[in-house]
């Protein structure tokens, strides 16, 4: 069920109808970084909290409200792990990898499961190009929006996150 | 091997969707949540007047995004910048009195000497200038202060009150006695650095300095004299006594060097000159015709032609030695030359001859009533004495060439004069004819 986004959330209709629209991109961005699925639905619903109780800062000159809504998405996930910056991070559970979009053969999942395993050992900034890129295939302006940087800067961070990302991969490739 | 491909697959494929309960879950709490902080008016007024202020700022403030890292980096400088600046002009009135600020002053100044050292050693002690400048006006600061609570004080006739009098007296004294030290110190060491560059630094440079440290030990040396009149403090005047002497005994330390360089100066100067002279044609090209007619006694105008190539313009000054020949007709003539010539300033190239050529015809009764007429032709030039001639009579002439040659030149520019000069001569024949 496609949901139209509201311009603003002047009301609670207007937060309802927010939710319903960005609900499966905020959890889905949120789970790729946290790859927990209990604590993923923890943040997501306190974004869309803080979305209503941050509603006035909101500016529609300034960029749209989806990218301000994941604006406060990637924030939440930077003090998710400023919180747990000693906690090991769990593995991905089988639940993700068994969705249908996931492909049945074993080699290729092992080998996205190599690609993601090694996709954690890059910088935190890194990890959330990659992933507003790839995971919910944002637009270059839409990231640059959301991560407060200029176009030019996103892309020459993102190609640079790729190819230490491939780097790293067939280095250490079995 | 894995490629950009790889990856983007590897990405996609861990998009993972939320469950049917957790979304009716976050809806519930999302209507609990919004049902107990609806949008008020005054929150929409606040939005309405936040958008306004935004619109408003937009007309003279271009609206640009920036590095938040490098808006932070710049508003920070810009803090330490505007707090440093305040505490600077805060602490740059600040008087011994306010301990702090005074102690914040003087750093202040030692980072300002120790940047004006940077260039050079003459900013140095221009900077020391300043400060012992500071230091006199703090002093007087004080003085006056003084002077106008004490005698408050003193009117009012109370015990207690002439005893803090008496307490903060000795703290003025401890005050004005530092002030006076580093007022010395600082006078003292700009004239030391004056000393120190007279070997290093260009004249003008000297002269520039000696004429500040000159001007700034006046001053301060006049307005603590005025100060010390002012006060009623009797027991400051001594310690302030000292710095008046020091001003004015660096005073006359710069006078003196400033003396130097001046003759440094002319010194160089005169050499200059010296040596543009040395290497000039100095010759002196010249023609005179001397036509005399005489007869007796005479007095004669001799015209005088003179072309004289003038490159220069210093004042100099020939003196031609005195020329004494005989005409067959018996005429010795005195030639003196005396040559001025005046200009602007260069090199000084002169070719000035004098070259005298004289013909006289003479006629001179003798004792024995013989007419005698001569005829003599006498070709001369400066410096040589040709052989007397044999003649019957004598004539001794004494000439005198005044030449007054006004040059107006400009540098290595030849510049050819003509000037007719108009000589009186004076000429005494004395017929002494012996056949």
């Amino acid at each position: 069920m496609a949901q139209t986004l509201p311009e603003t959330i002047a009301s609670p209709e207007d937060l309802e109808q927010l939710f319903l629209a960005l609900n499966a991109d905020i959890f889905g961005y949120i789970m790729a970084r946290v790859r927990i699925r209990a604590v993923a639905e923890d943040i997501a619903q306190d974004v869309f909290i803080k979305a209503w109780e941050k509603r006035h800062q909101f500016n529609p000159q300034k960029g749209s409200l989806k990218n301000w809504v994941y604006a406060i998405a990637l924030n939440a996930v930077r003090d998710y792990f400023r919180r747990n910056t000693l906690r090991e991070t769990v593995e991905l559970p089988d639940d993700v990898c068994s969705d249908e979009d996931i492909v049945d053969e074993m080699d290729t999942k092992d080998a996205h499961r190599f690609i993601l395993q090694h996709m954690k050992a890059l910088p935190p900034k890194e990890q959330e190009l990659l992933t507003l890129r790839y995971t919910q295939e944002l637009s270059l302006q839409e990231i640059g929006e959301v991560m407060g940087m200029r176009y030019s800067a996103v892309k020459v961070a993102l190609h640079r996150a790729t190819k230490k990302l491939r780097d790293r991969c067939n280095r250490f490739r079995p | 091997m894995t490629t950009d491909k790889d990856i983007a697959q590897a990405l996609k494929t861990q998009k993972a969707t939320p469950s049917k309960e957790w979304q009716d879950a976050t809806i519930r709490c999302l209507r609990a949540v919004s049902s107990e902080n609806p949008v008020t008016e005054s929150a929409g007024m606040r939005t309405s007047l936040g958008d306004a202020k935004a619109s408003l700022a937009s007309y003279f403030i271009p609206p640009f995004t920036m590095n938040p890292v490098a808006l932070k980096t710049i508003g920070s400088l810009a803090a330490v910048c505007v707090i440093t600046a305040g505490t600077h002009v805060v602490a740059d009135s600040a008087t011994p009195e306010n301990t702090f600020l005074y102690a914040l002053d003087r750093g202040f100044e030692r980072a300002e000497i120790a940047l004006a050292s940077i260039g050079g050693r003459a900013s140095a002690a221009q900077r020391h200038l300043i400060h012992a400048d500071e230091r006199a006006t703090e002093i007087d600061v004080l003085l006056r202060g003084e002077a106008s609570a004490s005698l408050s004080l003193r009117e009012l006739f109370i015990e207690t009150a002439h005893a803090q009098s008496v307490s903060a007296n000795a703290q003025l004294n401890t005050h004005v006695a530092l002030l006076v030290d580093d007022c010395r110190d600082s006078l003292t060491k700009a004239v030391d650095i004056l000393e120190e560059i007279a070997d290093s630094a260009s004249t003008k440079a000297r002269a520039e300095l000696a004429t500040a440290i000159e001007m700034t030990s006046k001053s301060v040396s006049q307005r603590l004299e005025a100060s010390v009149q002012i006060t009623t403090e009797t027991d400051v005047r001594p310690v302030v006594r000292k710095a008046i002497d020091t001003a004015k005994d660096v005073e006359r330390k710069a006078r003196r060097i400033q003396a130097r360089v001046e003759g440094e100066v002319e010194a160089g100067v005169e050499a200059e000159a010296r040596s543009e002279n040395d290497g000039a044609d100095t010759s002196v090209k010249g023609t005179t015709t001397i036509n005399s007619n005489t007869k007796g006694d005479t007095r004669s105008i001799i015209d005088v032609d003179t072309e004289t190539a003038v490159e220069t313009s210093a004042e100099v000054e020939i003196d031609v030695p005195a020329i004494e020949f005989d005409t067959n007709g018996g005429l010795d003539l005195n030639v003196g030359t005396r040559s001025k010539r005046r200009g602007g300033g260069g090199s000084t190239t002169t070719h000035t001859g004098t070259e005298a050529k004289s013909e006289t015809n003479a006629s001179a009764t003798t004792e024995s009533g013989e007419e005698d007429q001569r005829h003599s032709e006498d070709e001369e030039n400066t410096g040589r004495n040709e052989d007397p001639q044999e003649t019957d009579g004598s004539i001794d002439a004494e000439v005198r060439v005044d030449v007054e040659v006004e040059v107006e030149s400009s540098t290595e520019i030849d510049i050819d004069t003509r000037s007719n000069i108009e000589s009186q001569i004076d000429t005494n024949i004395q017929s002494d004819t012996s056949l």
